[in-house]
C-alpha cells in the first residue's frame, strides 16, 4: 500500500538557516500520526511542504505517492491543510466560509459541515473574526473535513484551547475520521495531547527526525535505567539521554537493557518520557530513523 | 473563485466607487457654480477677456464666489492627478499583500484550485471594475472640462488646468483622453506585484507610490516629449499666431533648443543640440560659433493636434507595462512558500 504522505531527504532552508533538514518519513495510510517536537522544530515547516505551501529546498514529498507540486493541484483533491495560525476570512460570516469551502472545492459535504458546526453551536450567522479561539479552530477544522479528504495535515489543531475544547475537539475529529478512514498527521508540542489518540508517533527536534514509530513499539523499545553514578558511558548501551544527580544515574536506552547488575534498576518508561529524552538531547536518534520505521512496522499497529 | 474574489474585496470596490461617486458629485457642483455665476453674464456683456477683468469683477462683485471655485478647480485637479495611484493603491496592494499578511492565502492555496486561477481570477474580477470606474472619471472629467472652458470662464483663472486651456498641456493630458485609464490598470498590476514582493500591506503602499510618481515624472520629463515629431520655432521667427502649432490650443512647450538651419547639412553626424551645447561651453563668440555651424537658436513645442498620437502611445507603453507587472505578480504568488 502506498503511503499517505512519504518524504524522503527533505529539507527547507530559509536564508542561512534550516527549518527543516533531511527529512525522511513515512505515515501510513489510515493512521493518525502524531508529530511531536518543541516549538521551532520544524514541525509547521513540514506540515506546509507536505501540504504545497512551501517548496522544498531538498529531497522530496509524495502524497499517496505522487510527488507534490506547489503549483498544481493534483494533491489539492486529496488534502485537508488545517494551519496552526487558523487564518480565515475575519469579515466572513461563518456561513460564508462554508461557501469558501463549497465554491472552491470539486467535493464539498456540505451536510456534515453543518452538522459538525451545529454540534459544536456555532451560529452560522456570526462574523467568523468575532468567534472566540475554539470556535474559530471548529470552523477552520470544519473547512478542512469538508472537502472531504483523505489525509489531513493538522498543525496544532489544538493550541490555544482550553483542556475541555481540546477534548471535544479530539474527540470529534477521531469519530469522523474513523467513519471515512482517513489519515491523519498531527502536530502538538505537548506529547501527553497525542498519546491518546495517535497509532504512531515522530518525534522532530532542531529541523531533524529523532525517531519515529507505533506508540506500543515506542513504549516496548525504550527502557529507563536507574543506578549508581558514572564516569564513563557503559559500552553496549544505546543511549538516547542521561542525567544524573550527586548520587545516582538516570539513563533512558534504546532496545531492552542488558544485565547491568543488582545495583541498576530497569523501568519501563511512559511516553512523555521517551520523548522528553529525545528532545534533551537533539543528536540522540538521527540517521537512525530508518531503523526505528523498520521496527514499527515488525511491531504493527495493535 | 469569482465569489470569493468579489467577496474578499467589495468593501474596496465599494469605497473606489463611492470615492468615484463622489468626486463626480463635486465636479458637477463646481460646473454648476460656473454656470450660474454672476460673472458668466457680465464677461458676456463686457466682451473682455484676461486676469485684469476678473480683478475688475472682484471689485464689483464680490470674490469669495469665484475664489472658491477657482480653488475648488485646483483641487479637484489634483485629486484627478493622484485618483489613478490611489485607485492602484486600494484595489491593486490587497490583491496579494492582504491575503499574506492575513495568511489567508494559506487556506486559499490548500483548497481544490490552483494560484494561477486564485491570481487571475482576482485580476479581472477587480481589475474590470476598476477600469469601467476610471473610464466613468474621464468621461466626466471631459464633460467637466469642455463644460467649463465654453462657459467662457476656464482661460481667466490661471489654474492648472486652465493654464493654457489646452489639452496637450501635462496637467491636462493626463486627466483626459485614454492615459488616465492606462494609469488606473498600471497603478493596479503595480500594487498588485509590489504587495506579492512585499508581503506587507504598509510597504507596498509606499513602494506603489513611490514608483508610481517615479514612473509618472520620468514619462511626463523624457519620454512623452519625444512620442510624436516635435515642432521647432526658431527664436527669429517669433511665435506664430496662427498654424499648424496651434491649431487645436496652445501647444506644449517643451524646451529651449537647436537646430540646423534649413537646407544646410553639418559634414560630422553630430546632432544639433550636441553642436549647440558645444557653442554654449565655448568662451568665444556664441553666436559666432552658431553661425560658423550653421545653427539656429528656438523652442522646441508639442502641437495640440499631436494629443491623439500621445495618449495612444503613452497608453500603449502603460498598458505593456502593466501586462509585465501582472506576470510579475503571478510568477512571485506562483514561487512564494506560504
Amino acid at each position: 500500500m502506498t503511503a499517505a504522505l512519504e518524504t524522503v531527504g527533505l529539507g527547507r532552508r530559509y536564508r542561512s538557516n534550516w527549518g527543516l533538514r533531511d527529512c525522511t518519513l513515512t505515515v501510513r495510510q489510515g493512521s493518525i500520526t502524531g508529530l511531536v517536537g518543541p516549538n521551532g522544530a520544524g514541525k509547521s515547516t513540514l506540515l506546509r511542504l507536505a501540504a504545497g505551501l512551501s517548496r522544498p529546498t531538498a529531497g522530496t514529498v509524495h502524497i499517496f505517492g505522487k510527488e507534490v507540486n506547489p503549483n498544481g493541484t493534483d494533491h489539492l483533491a486529496r488534502i485537508g491543510y488545517f494551519d496552526q495560525m487558523r487564518p480565515l476570512y475575519g469579515g466572513f460570516k461563518v456561513a460564508e466560509m462554508l461557501a469558501f469551502g463549497r465554491r472552491l472545492n470539486s467535493t464539498w459535504d456540505d451536510e456534515a459541515t453543518r452538522g459538525w458546526l451545529a454540534e459544536f453551536d456555532i451560529p452560522l450567522d456570526r462574523t467568523v473574526g468575532k468567534l472566540s479561539l475554539g470556535q474559530q479552530a471548529q470552523v477552520s477544522l470544519a473547512v478542512c473535513m469538508g472537502k472531504r479528504p483523505d489525509l489531513l495535515l493538522l498543525d496544532e489543531p489544538v493550541a490555544a484551547l482550553d483542556p475541555l475544547a481540546r477534548r471535544q475537539l479530539l474527540q470529534a475529529l477521531l469519530g469522523t475520521v474513523a467513519e471515512r478512514g482517513t489519515t491523519v498527521f498531527l502536530s502538538s508540542h505537548i506529547v501527553s495531547e497525542l498519546e491518546p489518540v495517535c497509532d504512531e508517533l515522530i518525534i522532530l527536534s532542531s529541523a531533524r527526525v529523532q525517531t519515529s514509530g507505533t506508540i506500543e513499539s515506542l513504549l516496548a523499545g525504550h527502557r529507563i535505567l536507574v543506578g549508581p553514578l558514572l564516569d564513563n558511558e557503559p559500552a553496549g548501551l544505546d543511549i538516547v539521554s542521561s542525567s544524573s544527580t550527586a548520587r545516582q544515574s538516570t539513563l533512558l536506552v534504546r532496545g531492552v537493557a542488558p544485565d547491568l547488575g543488582t545495583e541498576w534498576q530497569v523501568l519501563e518508561p511512559g511516553l512523555e518520557e521517551i520523548v522528553l529524552g529525545y528532545l534533551a538531547n537533539p543528536k540522540a536518534g538521527t540517521g537512525m530513523d530508518v531503523a526505528a520505521t523498520g521496527d514499527s512496522e515488525l511491531t504493527g499497529p495493535a | 473563485m469569482t465569489w470569493l474574489a468579489f467577496r474578499r474585496h467589495r468593501t474596496n470596490l465599494i469605497i473606489a466607487t463611492g470615492l468615484v461617486v463622489a468626486l463626480s458629485g463635486w465636479m458637477a457642483l463646481v460646473a454648476h457654480g460656473f454656470d450660474t455665476a454672476p460673472l458668466k453674464s457680465f464677461l458676456q456683456s463686457s466682451g473682455s477677456h484676461g486676469h485684469d477683468s476678473i480683478g475688475h469683477y472682484r471689485d464689483i462683485y464680490g470674490g469669495p464666489t469665484i475664489l472658491r471655485l477657482d480653488y475648488q478647480v485646483d483641487a479637484i485637479n489634483l485629486v484627478l492627478l493622484a485618483l489613478p495611484c490611489f485607485l492602484g493603491v486600494l484595489l491593486g496592494v490587497p490583491l496579494v499583500a492582504a491575503e499574506l499578511a492575513d495568511h489567508t492565502n494559506r487556506v486559499a492555496w490548500t483548497q481544490h484550485i490552483s494560484r494561477t486561477r486564485w491570481l487571475s481570477t482576482k485580476w479581472w474580477v477587480i481589475g474590470l471594475p476598476l477600469v469601467i470606474l476610471s473610464t466613468l472619471v474621464v468621461l466626466v472629467t471631459q464633460w467637466w472640462w469642455h463644460h467649463s472652458v465654453t462657459s467662457g470662464l476656464g482661460s481667466l483663472f490661471g489654474t492648472n488646468l486652465f493654464g493654457g486651456s489646452s489639452r496637450v498641456q501635462p496637467e491636462v493630458f493626463s486627466v483626459t483622453g485614454v492615459v488616465p485609464v492606462a494609469y488606473t490598470l498600471f497603478a493596479f498590476a503595480l500594487g498588485a506585484a509590489i504587495g506579492a514582493l512585499a508581503r506587507r500591506v504598509s510597504w507596498a503602499i509606499v513602494g506603489t507610490i513611490l514608483v508610481y510618481a517615479a514612473a509618472s515624472l520620468i514619462m511626463a520629463t523624457t519620454i512623452r516629449p519625444n512620442l510624436a515629431p516635435k515642432t521647432f520655432v526658431a527664436s527669429t521667427q517669433g511665435f506664430p499666431s496662427s498654424s499648424p502649432l496651434t491649431d487645436g490650443g496652445a501647444p506644449w512647450y517643451i524646451g529651449y533648443g537647436y537646430q540646423f538651419s534649413p537646407g544646410s547639412h553639418h559634414p560630422t553626424d553630430a546632432s544639433a543640440a550636441d553642436i549647440g551645447r558645444r557653442c554654449e561651453n565655448l568662451t568665444g563668440d556664441f553666436y559666432a560659433c552658431l553661425t560658423h555651424n550653421d545653427l539656429r537658436t528656438g523652442q522646441f513645442y508639442q502641437p495640440a493636434s499631436n494629443y491623439w498620437t500621445l495618449q495612444w502611445k503613452e497608453s500603449a507603453i502603460y498598458v505593456i507595462a502593466s501586462a509585465l507587472l501582472l506576470a510579475i505578480g503571478l510568477w512571485l504568488v506562483r514561487r512564494w512558500r506560504a
